[in-house]
């Protein structure tokens, strides 16, 4: 047995390419990146917030340890605790929406500078200019798969148009 | 820094890769991970656990593509006197797997992986990092001077 994998070992093969076989694999990869995007948001709110990892935890009746921890994306943390962070850390339903991956409802307010995709994959380019400028309205609903900041614009996936103006 | 939204779609304009040391014959994060390739004389346990610190690190390399190598903090940090970056993660409740990368026009270079104790006393340990820092450094000077030296991180887009 330690044979075989000897011999695996000293093929250049790639340790990834050879885990991505296993089904677990998948699973964990799924699993870990909600904790990935919760560390990222617990980061940024409390910095917005100016409060250190020690005053958070105080705060929320938990350690620095554990805010730390959350912060590397090390562990699950349960509802209890998630529920003390979304109310300390002024979470809303964006934010929510981006940690879970779920879709939102949105209507689109204001020219989009380019349209491009799909029916059901569609990619706007929202200027900041053209968001501060409700010009028209879009006669579509959309659900929103995800958005990209870039430092002018907005680009917005769609995944599922739900519904026509 | 403000942070760019995770849940952007992987925009993989950037490849990760490995750097390919000449004198050492392969490339060190490479070698790191291969003792997490599963052996079949493993017990479910161990393959699980090897599957689980694979998967971490993979989906840590991904959201480093996907931000386009930029160091953004919590879960990517620059280290201060030198010029890479390290992506972390635990192994377990003990230790931390470092992985050390830098930005090199449009690829993501994995450089070296080291394992650090969490909570270690005693100067030796220290030393030892310090040392893997150093080596690190000399690596990314190589691959300046010759960017060839590398071997293709294979992902996938999840």
């Amino acid at each position: 047995m330690k044979n075989m994998n000897t011999k695996l070992v000293n093929k250049n093969i790639d340790p990834m390419t050879e885990a991505r076989k296993s089904e677990k694999f998948q699973q964990y990869s799924k699993d870990i990146i909600p904790r990935m995007r919760l560390a990222v948001e617990v980061y940024n709110s409390r910095n917005t917030l100016g409060l250190s990892q020690q005053a958070l935890a105080k705060e929320i009746n938990s350690t620095q340890k554990v805010v730390s921890k959350i912060e590397n994306g090390d562990i699950n943390l349960g509802i209890e605790l998630l529920s003390r962070f979304v109310e300390r850390l002024n979470f809303n339903s964006d934010t929510l929406a981006r940690v879970f991956n779920c879709g939102q409802s949105y209507v689109f307010i204001g020219a989009a500078d380019d349209k491009k995709g799909t029916e059901n994959s569609m990619v706007y380019t929202i200027s900041d200019k053209a968001l501060s400028s409700p010009v028209c309205m879009f006669d579509e609903t959309y659900m929103i798969g995800s958005t990209t900041l870039h430092s002018d614009s907005i680009v917005i996936h769609n995944n599922i148009k739900s519904s026509n103006k | 820094m403000k942070n760019p939204n995770i849940n952007a779609i992987f925009n993989l304009n950037m490849e990760a890769v490995y750097y390919r040391d000449a004198s050492l014959g392969c490339c060190p994060v490479k070698k790191y991970l291969k003792q997490y390739i599963k052996n079949k004389g493993d017990k479910p346990k161990e393959k699980n656990r090897k599957d689980k610190v694979l998967a971490t690190l993979d989906v840590r390399i991904q959201y480093v593509l996907q931000n386009n190598g930029i160091p953004y903090p919590p879960l990517i940090k620059k280290l201060s006197g030198y010029d890479y970056f390290e992506i972390r993660s635990k192994k377990n409740q003990n230790i931390l797997i470092r992985i050390f990368y830098f930005r090199y026009e449009d690829k993501i270079v994995l450089l070296n992986a080291l394992e650090k104790p969490e909570n270690y006393t005693g100067e030796r340990e220290g030393r030892k990092i310090k040392k893997e820092l150093d080596i690190t450094q000399i690596y990314l000077n190589k691959f300046k001077n010759n960017p060839n030296l590398y071997e293709k991180y294979e992902y996938q887009i999840s």
